[in-house]
């Protein structure tokens, strides 16, 4: 694309510069981990798959946690002419899952894009956010009052040239609170925007929250987080120039206390709503297989404690000298204004994904790419810590080949994978080669979908050989005290 | 999930066979309907009116558990083979009796533990069914192909039918799109969702409707990989077919540069909208129908 580049003015340094990388954590020693559970979400009934189900995502309801919804670019398997595309439910912790067609949507995996976010309520509700299809990048922000059912998701607002839509949402008081975050190129040159309703998703408004200049766009990821208190935080990119293959962007947080929605809370020492988490960074844009077959050029998460809505982490990747991708985790104890520099550095890793439980114990999930060539693998990790990652617990979720089996489409894992805290446990959810050799899961696993554990190999119900494929894996994992 | 095309049960018994011919509508039978609008056909008997197979679905007197006997048609990735036990979620149970043998015509509910599926239609069975040779060809298996081909023939008369052009032709050049988006698309977008538009240059051969013999014409289309694209068609230099095309409302941009002039492009909407040359001869008659 030819892209207007536009010079970054750095009138004001308010955020922290991009330091020397810190010391690998110390294994926090003295604690063990309990019984973690790794699940291959693909149901029995559906052994015959051969799919690339990549980027999952994850809702857990939030008084009922035992109800679990979750999504990947999982096709309905009867194909698009009914109009609608699944989702998995399970109603056993993640023991089993299914699939139910309720997203109106007729991708040939589903939807363009899809996220979701459950406040329980009387049933099951679950609002999502999806790219439909067909459409023109053509956001569709959805309502069901109990994703259980075989209901089909109400459309409650729809706009197009939208991208990445990606929902929070809480019951505050009496009323849900949902907050979209998205790429909004009506929006441009500041595109970097929030849509938010405060009534279950009757009313909305989109607040624009990047002030500055922008290289005529910010980054596809605008990500929201909300405390218990009613403070929501939301990180974004805001690209300041791109040549073409690498945007120098800004990290930015911004805050919203009183549900004003103005997210104008913190403010930076240019006076412009919105902190700098770091400034400057090389985020290189590759929409072709680059990292292990995916591509980069988008990654951010941001959490918040829940009870404490002065702390919050942000995650993002970008580029440190001849790394490929490199994710950075940095936290602020007062509400956003300052910021530390880097806690962690994650070399070669994407789709970070960052959660805090009850405790204060910090998760941070991604997926890093050991090796290169044929022997490469992608590995999913999950490190905890409870002293902002001078010690980690680490638990290796997964490690598979990352060249094998060869890539569908883009994402070949995902542009984002998931973590929650519910109680005292992790739970998220990430895509992986699906080849049943126990030795690839450090964890252990569990597939509902017929396998031969001898042979480690995938068999449909007539026992005949299905080849691998990416599938979307649920995990929990205790969190550590 | 793999290849979603409906697959025809290698073992059509004989038994359905006797299944009692269903009343004719306009000239098809409810038969041709279902097929229509169903993905799953199958073959069972009635184990218990309202009661469910696995955990997953919500019982109720409308959910009825069925032993398939045989299977006729399903997506290749659903598993579902003889003795596997389904959950029927039927229009009216009253129609239903335990030891039943049933043919059902139905769609997808709920993909777990076991399959859970609506029905679309049913048609009850004689209780006794002689037992077919081995690959033996049946008379419903035929009658299945042709329903099936009836509907491929459609679905290709109603496309031609929109089609703005319809030709068989070469692909003689590839090239990036010419001509920027304009208009309510003309802002740039950076998005891993960019189709990333190219443009097939395509000497006709062939004009079948809306185009001449030897004319050049262009069809665009998104190179991506992504989620959003990689399903479209995409041409390659020297690819040759029938082309069932459209004009161009999609990329932003209804005109394609072509010897100096601006043209109109043209884009194929599916992978359905492109077919391998000898079709001409199917897609001609289609036309002529």
């Amino acid at each position: 694309m030819g892209f207007v580049t536009l010079l970054l003015l750095l009138t004001v340094f308010t955020g922290c510069r991009t330091s020397p990388a810190p010391p690998a954590p110390s294994p926090r020693p003295g604690s063990t981990l309990g019984a973690v559970v790794v699940v291959d979400m693909i149901p029995a009934s559906l052994s015959g798959e051969e799919n690339q189900d990549s980027e999952p995502f994850l809702s857990v309801h939030p008084t009922d946690p035992r109800k679990m919804a979750a999504s990947a670019f999982t096709p309905n398997p009867e194909g698009t002419a009914s109009g609608f595309a699944p989702v998995f439910v399970s109603e056993d912790d993640g023991n089993t899952w299914s699939l139910r067609n309720i997203v109106p949507s007729a991708g040939p995996v589903g939807t363009g894009d899809i996220t979701h976010a459950s406040t329980g309520g009387t049933a099951a509700a679950l609002y999502a956010g999806i790219l439909r299809i067909p459409g023109n990048l053509l956001l569709n922000e959805l309502r069901t009052l109990d994703f259980a059912s075989s209901g089909a998701m109400s459309v409650q607002a729809s706009r197009s040239q939208i991208d990445q839509p990606f929902v929070q949402a809480a019951r505050i008081g009496l009323n849900d609170r949902v907050y979209v975050g998205s790429n909004d190129f009506g929006a441009a040159p500041r595109t970097a925007t929030l849509d938010v309703s405060l009534d279950g998703g009757t009313t909305w408004k989109s607040v624009r929250v990047e002030p500055r200049d922008t290289a005529g766009q910010d980054g596809p990821s605008v990500r929201p987080t909300v405390a218990r208190d009613g403070t929501v935080y939301a990180a974004y990119f805001g690209w300041r120039s791109f040549d073409g293959n690498v945007a120098t962007s800004d990290v930015v947080v911004v805050r919203d206390d009183s549900a004003a929605n103005t997210f104008q809370a913190l403010v930076g020492s240019d006076g412009l709503p919105g902190r700098l988490v770091a400034q400057g960074v090389s985020i290189p844009w590759s929409n072709g297989p680059t990292l292990g077959q995916e591509r980069i050029g988008s990654t951010l998460s941001i959490a918040v404690d829940p009870n404490n809505s002065s702390t919050v982490y942000v995650a993002w990747g970008d580029r440190v000298g001849t790394d490929i991708y490199t994710i950075h985790v940095r936290r602020s104890t007062d509400r956003g204004i300052s910021w530390s520099a880097d806690l962690r550095v994650i070399a070669n890793a994407t789709n970070a994904a960052l959660a805090i439980a009850n405790n204060g114990t910090v998760g941070l999930l991604y997926q890093r790419v050991d090796g290169s060539g044929s022997g490469s693998r992608w590995e999913t990790r999950l490190e905890q810590t409870r002293d902002a990652f001078t010690t980690t617990q680490n638990a290796v979720l997964a490690s598979v080949p990352a060249d094998t089996p060869a890539i569908q489409f883009l994402p070949y894992i995902g542009d984002y994978n998931y973590l929650l805290a519910v109680g005292d446990e992790f739970r998220g959810v990430f895509s992986a080669n699906n080849t049943p050799d126990l030795a690839n899961f450090p964890q252990g696993v569990k597939y509902q979908r017929r396998i031969n554990a001898t042979s480690k190999t995938l068999e449909d119900a007539s026992g005949q050989s299905v080849a691998s494929s990416i599938d979307p894996f649920y995990f929990s994992i205790p969190v550590v005290r | 999930m793999g290849s979603l095309r409906r697959i025809a049960c290698s073992a059509l018994s004989a038994g359905i066979l006797l299944i009692p011919s269903v009343t004719p509508v306009s000239g098809q039978t409810p038969r041709h309907e279902w097929l229509k609008r169903c993905g799953i056909v199958f073959i069972g008997r009635v184990v218990k009116v309202g009661d469910v197979s696995f955990a997953d679905v919500p019982r109720s007197a409308r959910t009825v558990v069925v032993r398939v006997d045989e299977v006729l048609e399903k997506p290749a990735a659903v598993s579902l083979v003889k003795g596997d036990k389904v959950t029927v979620e039927v229009k009216e149970p009253s129609q239903f009796r335990d030891g039943a043998r049933v043919t059902f015509y139905a769609n997808g509910w709920i993909f777990g533990n076991g399959l859970a599926v609506h029905e679309v239609g049913h048609e009850v069975s004689p209780e006794i069914s002689p037992v077919s040779e081995p690959g033996a060809s049946s008379p419903r298996r035929e009658e299945f192909a042709q329903v099936r081909k009836e509907l491929s023939d459609a679905e290709l008369r109603s496309r031609v039918q929109k089609a703005d052009m319809v030709v068989v032709g070469r692909v003689t050049a590839i090239r990036p799109q010419a001509l920027r988006p304009v208009g309510a698309q003309s802002n740039l977008v950076l998005s891993e969702h960019d189709p990333d538009w190219q443009e097939a240059v395509v000497q006709v051969e062939s004009g079948i409707k809306g185009a001449r013999d030897g004319q050049e014409i262009v069809i665009r289309f998104p190179r991506s990989l992504d989620v959003a694209w990689y399903r479209a068609p995409k041409f390659s230099l020297g690819q040759e077919g029938t082309f069932v095309l459209q004009r161009d409302t999609l990329s932003g941009s209804p005109k394609a540069m072509l010897g100096g002039a601006e043209v109109d492009a043209y884009v194929a909407g599916s992978r359905q909208d492109v077919l391998p040359k000898n079709e001409a001869p199917r897609v001609r008659a289609l036309v002529g129908s």
